[in-house]
């Protein structure tokens, strides 16, 4: 059941007119309407949104076994939410960050594999110069390189970078004072860009 | 909620009657959101599929009819919503004492 | 800029950092991505200091913009898939929590309880603006008491318009669909149809929210 099947001519439709479909319709205009119950909005919000939200998730978590679950519980979560949301050309944002939140609580469940005290060990090296060597591209390298960093180390460099959370929402969200997230971010920015330049 | 005195297959034939009426399009569960949620999570559990849309409840002093509506843009909906009124009107008078009737709620939560 | 920001070491906290952090390059890194964040070019004086502080800078560049497009990449890495996830969570919204006031409709009869939901109302709004061409409606109220019969109402929404279209034109356009259709479908006392153009747009492509 796609979008254009259930939104086909209505009678005013006059003859010959542009296609008038939601797809092209800037944010602030489908979180408005979204906002005032219109589900076909949010749908094109969905859509247009939620395979960003599904990729950060699943770099915050390490994999894509929960990232489905996220998307789902932070469009079920925005949907009751967007009455509240002022500027509806942000909405992306917006979005990223419940995902944000969704993610750090199921991270938070994970007390048994990622005790937050273990925020400051020292990564081991994550992979030997001559697999580094190997790799085809940046992007690969990247994620070489993400994979590196301690997990609490990637969470908040990840709220940061891609998320777009201050230093003081992240210490929010994972517990730790804005001074020590400054510091796990300072240790996380220089090890991904000293293996991604080769400094090493 | 529907009390013990209202008969299942007024509420199950009340549902498909209005849904015959012209310019109606879809029906509803008629239940305030939380309760219809529940309501629906509970008949599933118990097997016993979804809700009927269409809610009778029977209290001391009478029948109370809920109805919510997805109407047809080709018709005015607030003639399609006093028609559904008078057809549950007169459905449901023909099976009860004249005086049982207490409310008859229809609502159009939906246009085209 | 002021002289006083020309000084690196000025915007380090290094409050939570082990010793490590505060040598050369780690504190350099910092420092340039202080300026960035912000939006502003590092100072001359701390590029031109070293031959290194100008590699570092352009090394750090480099990486934020590749930062920038690593989701953007993941999500085009991402093999297509079918809708099942969309259809997922559209199952778990409700209208209903949008449902609004509760307009009446008369009835002779005295048992009859007969509305239309508000949010029915701005439903029938939106399609009624967004079948005149080149448009889409956006946020839609209904200013009045609509719960009191014969009150008097205004409907203020905002419309999105193609480039190209007239905008005054198709403002009134929208304003007659919008009367025609509350005068068919509801028993409320319009007494105007407020339209705001909130942005002109071509495609998403080509989105420019001016």
């Amino acid at each position: 059941m796609s979008l254009s099947d259930r939104s086909v001519p209505r009678p005013l439709d006059p003859p010959g007119s542009l296609p008038r479909s939601l797809d092209n319709a800037p944010d602030g205009i489908l979180a408005s309407r979204a906002a005032d119950g219109d589900p076909r909005a949010f749908e094109v919000l969905v859509r247009r949104h939620g395979p960003l939200m599904r990729a950060y998730a699943t770099r915050m978590m390490g994999g894509t076994s929960e990232s489905d679950d996220i998307v789902q519980e932070s469009f079920i979560v925005a949907w009751e939410q967007l009455p509240t949301l002022k500027d509806g050309n942000s909405v992306r944002a917006w979005l990223m960050r419940i995902a944000s939140r969704k993610a750090i609580d199921r991270i938070r469940l994970r007390k048994n594999d990622e005790p937050l005290h273990d925020w400051d060990a020292e990564a081991p090296t994550s992979q030997s110069p001559a697999h580094r060597v190997e790799v085809a591209s940046q992007r690969e390298r990247l994620t070489q390189a993400l994979a590196g960093l301690t997990p609490t180390q990637r969470q908040s460099w990840l709220l940061r970078e891609v998320g777009g959370h201050s230093y003081e929402e992240i210490g929010e969200q994972l517990s730790i004072p804005p001074s020590t997230v400054r510091g796990l971010l300072a240790r996380a920015r220089r090890k991904l860009v000293e293996e991604m330049e080769g400094w090493r | 909620m529907p009390g013990e005195s209202v008969p299942q297959e007024l509420v199950e034939n009340l549902g498909r009657i209005v849904r015959e009426i012209d310019g109606v399009t879809d029906l509803y569960d008629a239940r305030p959101t939380p309760v219809a949620a529940v309501t629906s999570v509970a008949m599933r559990l118990t097997g016993r599929g979804a809700p009927e849309p269409v809610v009778v409840s029977s209290s001391g002093d009478g029948l109370t009819i809920w109805v919510s509506l997805a109407v047809s843009e080709n018709h005015p909906a607030a003639d399609t919503c006093r028609r559904v009124f008078d057809v549950v009107h007169d459905f449901v008078a023909a099976h009860v004492p004249e005086d049982t009737l207490r409310t008859v709620r229809i609502r159009v939560s939906r246009i085209g | 800029m002021t002289s006083s920001d020309d000084t690196p070491d000025r915007s380090v906290d290094r409050s939570g950092s082990e010793p490590e952090v505060t040598n050369d390059s780690g504190d350099l890194i910092e420092v340039l991505n202080d300026y960035l964040d912000r939006g502003e070019d590092p100072p001359r004086e701390l590029l031109d200091g070293s031959p290194d502080h100008q590699l570092t800078l352009d090394a750090l560049v480099r990486f934020r913009r590749l930062t920038r497009e690593l989701l953007a990449d993941d999500v085009a890495a991402e093999p297509a898939r079918d809708d099942g996830w969309v259809a997922t969570i559209l199952a778990n919204i409700h209208s209903e929590s949008r449902a609004g006031r509760s307009i009446p409709l008369a009835h002779p009869s005295s048992i009859a309880d007969l509305s239309i939901s508000e949010g029915a109302v701005r439903g029938l709004v939106r399609a009624a603006g967004d079948a005149v061409s080149g448009t889409l409606i956006g946020a839609c109220r209904l200013e009045g008491d609509v719960t009191e019969p014969g009150s008097p109402i205004t409907v203020a929404v905002e419309a999105s318009v193609f480039w190209g279209e007239r905008i005054r034109a198709t403002a009134d356009h929208i304003r007659t669909a919008i009367e025609s259709a509350l005068l068919l479908h509801t028993e409320l006392n319009i007494v105007a149809v407020d339209v705001t153009v909130t942005d002109v747009h071509l495609r998403r492509t080509g989105q420019e929210n001016s």
